[in-house]
């Protein structure tokens, strides 16, 4: 299957499975998240640069925060605190469907850019490390 | 670190040209890129630097050694790729697998020359590209200058010269340098420095490519006009001359359509020559001039017509009255009109139009109508130059062997020249029309000015045009005083 026929939501998938099966056993959401995100980060590093990617996915984590409060219990993207009064979410599930939209939106915002396509392909390279290596902490994957 | 990686080509090193992908730049580089070089593509904002290396980019990349493009500073690789992507050389599937890009703008912001080459050492010792694009080097000059000594950017420069080199790949720097910069240390280390400038007069843009140097190949000299186009970057080279004496392509001569007028001219036209013809508006140039495309057509040739002053629709509408000749060889392919009137043409622009038109039908007539419309049609920095520019043209066409047939208009009643427009040295032929009052009535009449190498008419000569084409008339031998226009009865015929 070829980028062009990938929704985002598909490539979003993709990439949540691909993190899960890089660890080892019954991971719990949060470790399948913390790898999810540095390969994210390493591949689109190479494109927009530390402070390109971190303000993709603030922007991306503000606009979602409200529909997504899981996304306040995830650490290291930036989310602000919750409104008070307001539960964030501890389960597995949440915080997976929170991470799916935050990858959606994040395409879309950067498809706006350079194009659906483009965005999801970009995206789905970041699937699988390049073969060929990567340079310096672009090749951590190991959760912090 | 890795192994060096293989050769590009099965060449011998040094000997091996890679090829571009710029319509037109193989042929201005002599060959291509010449693999292994180390270049810098300069020139100012907007003059299709980015462009052109993202082309040669395109163009180079397999996977086995794909293509790396590393932004500095400036155009970030998202806005690249939002712009490049609308060009036809850019193929999205690439991305990532034969093309790979590098957003180093950090490491280059934070000024330290060393960790900006580690990064593109590590990058190029894992990727293992062929060739290497860095944009914008200049940027990155400008950023360390003010905090690191020059010999520390001399230093840079040489060790990433080396670098690349030694890993067998070819690479482009790219820079918003001014020529008064030919002194910088980058251009010393440059195998081969490609210069690009966007001049306006007027209303109008050019865009030109001089390569300034390029070791181990034989590059054209000059300034080549440079289009961006859907397709990315084209060059027109600035085709030197190659003109060889019409006489030794064919002793063959072509008809030109109108009875009566070969045998004026010793039997027609000869193969390979330049014909203009020059006469007053309305005196039925364009009739002459499809009559002679006509007479090709009919005898099975294949011709290719520039129009400037009308569109082909209504060419091809007018030429309609000599039957289905033109429709049909339009219809087989072995007639092209081209249409060519945007204001802001290169001559080497048209020159290549017309030449690809002529090498992919195998033609061999070629009518430009009119040279008057062909010279509105420049951008204006090219009028300055167009008879030079002309004169080039009309060499390299004919060199190829085409029998040109050329129109322009000139003044009424221009008795100092017979062809006006002061392009007779151009050509081989030269006919001229003019307008004659005889006994209170407008005639028309010609002349055959010249013919190199070949006996013709010296007369004037009536003749009407027709729904059904020219007709030659008689001569005029009791008249004196034609070229003038108002002719007198000649003493030698009595009263």
């Amino acid at each position: 299957m070829t980028a062009r026929e990938l929704t985002p939501m598909a490539v979003a998938i993709r990439l949540w499975e691909a993190a899960t099966a890089t660890c080892a056993g019954s991971p719990g959401a949060a470790v399948v998240v913390d790898v999810l995100l540095v390969r994210l980060e390493s591949g689109l590093r190479r494109w927009i640069g530390a402070e390109g990617y971190a303000a993709l996915l603030s922007r991306a984590v503000d606009l979602l925060l409200p529909a997504h409060p899981a996304l306040a219990g995830i650490a290291d993207i930036g989310a602000h605190p919750v409104e008070p009064g307001i539960a964030v979410p501890d389960d597995d599930e949440a915080r997976q469907q929170a991470i799916l939209a935050l990858l959606c939106t994040m395409m879309q915002h950067l498809g706006g850019i350079i194009g659906d396509n483009m965005a999801v392909r970009l995206f789905e390279q970041t699937i699988t490390p390049r073969q060929r290596g990567v340079a310096g902490v672009e090749s951590n994957e190991t959760p912090s | 670190m890795n192994p060096s990686p293989a050769s590009h080509a099965d060449a011998p090193r040094g000997l091996a040209f890679l090829p571009t992908g710029v319509p037109g730049l193989d042929d201005v580089l002599g060959g291509g890129l010449p693999a292994l070089s180390f270049n810098l593509i300069a020139g100012g904002p907007g003059t299709g630097k980015t462009t052109m290396a993202m082309q040669l980019l395109f163009a180079t990349a397999t996977s086995a050694r794909p293509g790396l493009f590393i932004t500095l500073l400036g155009e970030t690789s998202l806005k690249m790729l939002r712009y490049q992507q609308r060009f036809a050389f850019f193929d999205e599937a690439a991305v990532g697998d034969r093309v790979h890009f590098l957003n180093l703008s950090e490491e280059a912001l934070g000024g330290d020359l060393d960790a900006v080459l580690a990064r593109i050492v590590h990058e190029v010792d894992t990727l293992r590209p062929g060739m290497v694009v860095v944009d914008s080097f200049r940027s990155l000059v400008h950023a360390v200058e003010s905090e690191a000594p020059r010999s520390s950017l001399e230093r840079f420069v040489q060790r990433l010269a080396l670098h690349l080199t030694t890993w067998d790949i070819t690479s482009l720097l790219i820079g918003e340098y001014q020529q008064q910069e030919l002194r910088n240390p980058v251009f010393t280390v440059a195998d081969g420095i490609f210069w690009l400038t966007q001049d306006i007069d007027r209303n109008s843009v050019v865009r030109k490519l001089q390569v300034v140097k390029s070791r181990g190949a034989s590059h054209m000299p000059g300034l080549h006009t440079l289009k961006i186009t859907a397709g990315g970057v084209q060059v027109f080279p600035r085709v030197p001359m190659r003109r060889i004496d019409s006489r030794e392509l064919s002793a063959r001569r072509l008809a030109t359509g109108i009875e009566g007028l070969d045998e004026l001219m010793g039997g027609g036209i000869p193969a390979g020559d330049s014909l203009v013809l020059a006469g007053p508006t309305g005196s039925g140039k364009t009739t002459f001039a499809m009559q002679f495309v006509h007479a090709g057509l009919m005898a099975g040739e294949s011709a290719v017509v520039a129009v400037f002053e009308e569109r082909p629709d209504v060419y091809l509408s007018r030429a309609g009255r000599f039957g289905a000749a033109f429709a049909d060889a339009l219809r087989d392919d072995r007639l092209r009109v081209i249409y060519l009137r945007p204001l802001d043409l290169s001559v080497d622009e048209t020159l290549q139009e017309i030449r690809d038109a002529v090498e992919q039908i195998g033609a061999s007539r070629v009518v430009i109508d009119s040279i008057n419309g062909f010279e509105m049609a420049l951008a204006p920095t090219f009028r300055e130059d167009f008879r030079e520019s002309l004169y080039r043209l009309i060499g390299t066409l004919t060199s190829l062997g085409v029998t040109m047939y050329s129109t322009v208009e000139i003044e009424a009643q221009d008795s100092a020249t017979l062809t006006g427009y002061r392009v007779s040295f151009l050509t081989d032929i030269i006919l001229s029309q003019r307008y004659v009052e005889i006994e209170g009535a407008l005639h028309r009449a010609m002349l055959i000015v010249k013919m190199r190498g070949s006996d013709h008419s010296r007369s004037f000569r009536l003749y009407e045009t027709t729904e059904r084409g020219v007709i030659l008339g008689a001569t005029m031998p009791e008249y004196d005083g034609i070229v003038t226009g108002v002719p007198t009865r000649s003493t030698r015929h009595g009263p």
